[in-house]
């Protein structure tokens, strides 16, 4: 067979391996974020359907394909089906460039686990996952129905902010590393002997943050605020194609993750155990699952911020402090510096920034101004009992 | 073989998947529409007032911000590819350019594009 049939055929292979994968990843997701979220809850979760309850995912999906797809009289039929499909597609491509893994000895390129190595990695999944809003707008404005809309807009607004600080925060890695390459970042972290999370820690946060929202994760999940919005860009989508917007949300979680970890983590490195064969994707899964359990772990702790504050952090925070990053960056790139002085700056930049948001959310006793307050007379003031009940008794 | 022809694959072999997906569901799906099911959701009662077509400047606003500021962004990554290779003069330059960039942003804040209250 010739050159170029078997770069197809491995192509061919490989792609329907990375679909199949990641649907696969998706349907165990749902049963794990479940049951991770029952455990910080205090309660078990789905456990039976099968041992552990794995036989959950495939119920799940049997009942999915069983369900009646509605049409809304109001809603714009040509684009209310396309809408699902954009986002399932632009999640699954954007996925095409991560390497997972090491390639086997001397082989021959296409032998590595990866699709391809673009020289525009980077730039790649940054223009795919701007796509997926499309996606959702479409979506909410072809539903005909004022939730979705509103939905729609807010992610448009949202995800468009913080697209801005992602692609700044990234460039500072691409410093570092001289190229967009995905492969040749991770090859560059190993040639440099450090992981970028130690000279790009200010970094690292910014763009986890940034993406969170980027993905409409929680606390960052207004487009599908339940309290206000009933389910958002969501509300008229039934059956599999209510799926299809959920299957692109888990996996632009699992592609943000593996950006983390080939970006910020060395990608399928662990000190050298990844010259075992065949260990280097497990060390890469492992990374990648470690960042989805962070995910989950944000989403059970920390409540949904509010829309003006989400505007603000993208736009008064993320930004000059990603520019800030940038440029300290781009000082010891330029000036030949050891990248311990960016990574030095990073740590006390992020102390200080962490210092003011915790004193804004909890402001010194000083300033509460408890007494001598000219209330209102619509305010009643309810006389607090001199006997502690037994809760608060039991609390201090 | 260029490198991007496994992504073109990949994309085609995800469209397909995706239609089927869609395809699919609406064979195996029942079929019983009636007039409350088709009408837009509104908790069970009727629609109050349909979604108006008109929705706050604010959203406009933070679109043209956006504009802006990705494509300075967009140009910060060939910027970053090079860094090493341009030197000092490239550091420079790139202060030169986000100071700029900075007064932009300072001034909008300033007019208060950024406050959703």
């Amino acid at each position: 067979m010739s050159q170029i049939a078997l770069e197809l055929l491995a192509a061919l292979v490989k792609s329907v391996i990375i679909i199949a994968g990641l649907l696969g990843a998706f349907a165990y997701l749902t049963l794990i974020e479940r049951r991770v979220l029952a455990r910080f809850q205090r309660r078990v979760g789905p456990n039976r359907l099968g041992p552990f309850g794995l036989l959950q995912p495939i119920a799940d999906a049997l009942k999915m394909v069983f369900k009646e797809q509605i049409i809304p009289t109001q809603a714009k039929t040509v684009v209310f089906l396309l809408a699902p499909t954009i986002s399932i597609f632009v999640a699954i491509t954007a996925f095409g460039v991560v390497p997972l893994g090491d390639k086997f000895g001397s082989l021959p390129s296409y032998w590595q686990p990866a699709l391809t190595d673009i020289n525009i990695g980077v730039l790649y999944i940054l223009a795919m996952s701007s796509l997926a809003v499309y996606g959702i707008v479409l979506g909410g404005w072809s539903s005909g129905n004022k939730y979705s809309l509103l939905g729609a807009l807010r992610s448009a607004a949202q995800m468009v902010s913080y697209e801005v600080s992602i692609a700044i925060s990234l460039s500072g890695v691409i410093m570092l590393a001289g190229t967009l390459s995905m492969i040749g970042i991770v090859h560059q972290q190993s040639s440099q002997h450090i992981w970028f999370i130690l000279a790009q820690p200010l970094g690292f946060v910014l763009y986890g943050i940034a993406a969170l929202a980027e993905v409409n994760r929680a606390p960052f999940d207004l487009p599908e605020a339940e309290q206000e919005l009933t389910a958002g860009y969501l509300t008229e989508y039934s059956g599999l194609r209510w799926s299809l917007y959920q299957m692109s949300e888990y996996i632009n979680m699992i592609t943000t993750s593996s950006v983390l970890t080939t970006l910020y983590f060395g990608g399928w490195t662990f000190f050298g155990l990844e010259n075992i064969p065949g260990l280097s994707i497990l060390i890469f899964i492992v990374k990648v699952a470690f960042f989805l359990f962070i995910f989950m772990w944000l989403r059970a702790t920390l409540p949904r911020i509010r829309y003006d504050m989400l505007m603000k952090l993208g736009w008064q925070v993320l930004m000059p402090l990603s520019v800030l990053n940038l440029l300290v960056t781009a000082y010891i790139v330029a000036f030949q510096q050891p990248w311990w002085i960016a990574g030095v700056f990073g740590l006390i930049t992020l102390l200080i920034a962490g210092y003011a948001a915790a004193s804004k959310i909890h402001p010194k006793k000083a300033n509460v101004v408890t007494e001598g307050v000219a209330l209102p007379t619509s305010v009643r003031l309810v006389k607090v009992e001199s006997t502690p009940s037994p809760e608060t008794a039991a609390i201090s | 073989m260029a490198s991007f022809t496994p992504l073109l694959i990949l994309m085609g072999l995800t469209l397909a998947f995706a239609v089927l997906v869609t395809i699919i569901t609406f064979i195996l799906g029942p079929k019983k529409p009636n007039a409350a099911k088709l009408s837009p959701y509104e908790c069970g009662i009727e629609e109050i007032d349909p979604p108006k077509q008109r929705f706050p400047i604010k959203y406009l606003v933070t679109g043209m911000l956006f504009i802006v500021f990705d494509i300075e962004a967009a140009s910060m990554l060939p910027f970053a590819d090079l860094m090493r290779r341009l030197g000092s003069l490239g550091f420079y330059e790139l202060v030169i350019f986000i100071a700029v960039l900075m007064l932009a942003l300072v001034y909008v804040w300033r007019k208060g594009a950024f406050s959703w209250e």
